[in-house]
């Protein structure tokens, strides 16, 4: 158990590198984007002017040739970009079911299911996830590059590794008690379980009773 | 005149009696010398014996029943268990129960296997002995208290069986303690599993921790009152370590992680590993057995000279084995 901290930032790394991976690649796929949209405009003046008799000059054959190869490679890279994004998200998915939730298991276990401190533990992917589903997930097509960069800015203020649990313990607590009053759970916040998760449904569940 | 010993808690089982009974002192010294005893009921009249041999053989065949699950195939499966089999008296069950339980426990800790852990089946298989540690005892229906019964005074032939008898008494405290704490936290381990939610789940894990805690208290007990037994030293480490392993994981729950607790717990399993094997027998036989045994991988078990020399040595003090006051435990006291 006193791993624990360590093994969710390398989790919550690869969570925030995975987002970062997403966010960079809307900034390309942006600028591809824009790339195509020019081009295509490009392409349909030279096309424009091949519709007039005249004016189909050497130039203007350069032009409509260049802006035909500009468009085809960059909606190729939008398709890859949008194609490598999809990986991402599906990546995001298997990083959770296959690493976050064992350990999220062994937590519950190692805490008792205990849920605020089991939360206190995987709350750094509560927020992840939730940046995730809230901003990220929910992008359109044109993202302005100071809205990316405000994005980049939230992400990395979320911070990765919880922090240390208290090492002092209270008197009452150290010694064994075989039949304690319920007032004294309930007078004591550690041992509160109103801390939930914010939400989010993939943490919900897992983190509300397991 | 012949003086009797009166029973308290053995009564006649003649229809409609029920009364005490009693034994006159000639018996005693008769049960002492060859392990039986007729005893008397005042009330009807009718005599009633107790044959240790008859009353060991109906004990073992239900520790082998709860082992094995059928009698017949025990029988089978004996010739695996020698030293069980080899134990005939009930002090010496009390002896191998401790000691097979220590011997588990130096390589598997049944307190630090939970469901988090992967566990090679053949070691859960072992662990459930641990948990069927209560149930071991429970067959041997004795009580920790029963040695300062007068009755075991009267009819213990010397003094040093009565400290024997304290000693063996201690051993089951220990132990109860010990399995009934490992029945709790088994109970812990399920509700986890099952996705209780804490402090339900804490709550279990505390009431496995006082029992553990219990377990060390005798412990500590048994270490100042019987210097010379090597099982409570190595016991105490052992309950210690798996007080304060379950400590550190319902603190963990409350929200305060305690790296000490954990090392201390760590320290105290692996001291308990770093000692020698506990013998299956305190018997100087047992052990230069053990270091023969040893050399060609055999658990060490006591053999038919041992036996031999144990009915060499109650000759010389008047009595035969099996007949110490722990011996005497397996009178059926219970009405």
């Amino acid at each position: 158990m006193d791993s624990f901290p360590e093994q969710v930032r390398q989790v919550s790394d690869r969570y925030r590198l995975i987002l970062e991976r997403f966010l960079s690649s809307k900034r390309a796929s942006f600028a591809a984007g824009l790339v195509l949209l020019v081009n295509v405009l490009l392409l349909t003046g030279a096309g424009l002017g091949i519709l007039e008799e005249d004016a189909l000059t050497a130039t203007r054959r350069i032009v409509a040739l260049g802006s035909l190869v500009a468009v085809i490679i960059s909606a190729a890279l939008m398709l890859s970009l949008s194609g490598s994004r999809l990986q991402l998200v599906q990546e995001f998915h298997a990083l959770t079911a296959h690493v976050s939730l064992p350990l999220k298991r062994r937590i519950d276990t190692l805490t008792a299911n205990s849920p605020p401190t089991a939360y206190h533990y995987v709350e750094a992917w509560d927020r992840l996830y939730s940046f995730f589903a809230s901003q990220i997930s929910t992008l359109g097509w044109y993202v302005p590059p100071g809205r990316l960069a405000a994005l980049r800015t939230e992400l990395s203020a979320i911070p990765l590794a919880p922090e240390p649990l208290a090492g002092v313990v209270p008197d009452d607590l150290v010694t064994p008690v075989r039949e304690r009053h319920p007032d004294w759970y309930r007078s004591n916040p550690r041992l509160q379980n109103g801390r939930t998760s914010l939400g989010m449904p993939l943490f919900a569940n897992l983190i509300s009773i397991r | 005149m012949d003086s009797s010993v009166e029973s308290r808690n053995l009564l006649c089982r003649a229809p409609g009696c029920g009364a005490p009974l009693s034994a006159s002192q000639d018996d005693v010294g008769e049960y002492a010398r060859r392990g039986r005893v007729l005893l008397h009921c005042e009330y009807c009249g009718t005599t009633t014996t107790f044959d240790d041999a008859e009353r060991r053989r109906q004990e073992m065949a239900r520790l082998f029943n709860m082992r094995f699950g059928h009698l017949s195939s025990a029988h089978g499966a004996a010739s695996l268990d020698g030293p069980l089999r080899s134990y005939v008296f009930q002090r010496d069950v009390v002896d191998y129960l401790a000691a097979r339980f220590l011997n588990t426990a130096r390589f598997l800790n049944p307190v630090l296997s939970t469901s988090d852990v992967p566990v090679d089946p053949a070691l859960r298989e072992e662990m459930e002995y641990g948990l069927n540690l209560e149930d071991y005892l429970a067959a041997l229906a004795v009580e920790a208290g029963v040695p300062d019964h007068p009755e075991i005074a009267a009819l213990a032939a010397t003094p040093a069986d009565v400290a024997e008898g304290r000693s063996q008494a201690q051993k089951i405290r220990s132990l109860m303690y010990i399995a009934q704490g490992l029945r709790e936290l088994f109970v812990a381990s399920q509700m986890i599993r099952q996705g209780s939610v804490s402090p339900q789940t804490a709550q279990q894990l505390e009431i496995a921790e006082v029992y553990f805690e219990g377990a060390s208290k005798a412990s500590v007990d048994g270490e100042i009152a019987f210097p010379e037994d090597p099982f409570y030293p190595a016991f105490r480490l052992y309950a210690d370590g798996a007080a304060r392993h379950v400590r550190a994981t319902r603190l963990h729950a409350a929200g305060y992680f305690v790296r000490s607790l954990l090392l201390e717990s760590v320290k105290d399993f692996s001291a308990v590993g770093r000692s020698d094997t506990f013998p299956l027998s305190k018997s100087k036989q047992s052990l230069e057995g053990k270091a023969s045994a040893e050399g060609r991988g055999e658990v060490p078990r006591r053999g038919a000279d041992e036996r031999s020399n144990q009915r060499a040595a109650a000759g010389r003090s008047g009595q035969l084995p099996g007949t110490s006051a722990t011996s005497v435990r397996s009178l059926p006291l219970d009405p």
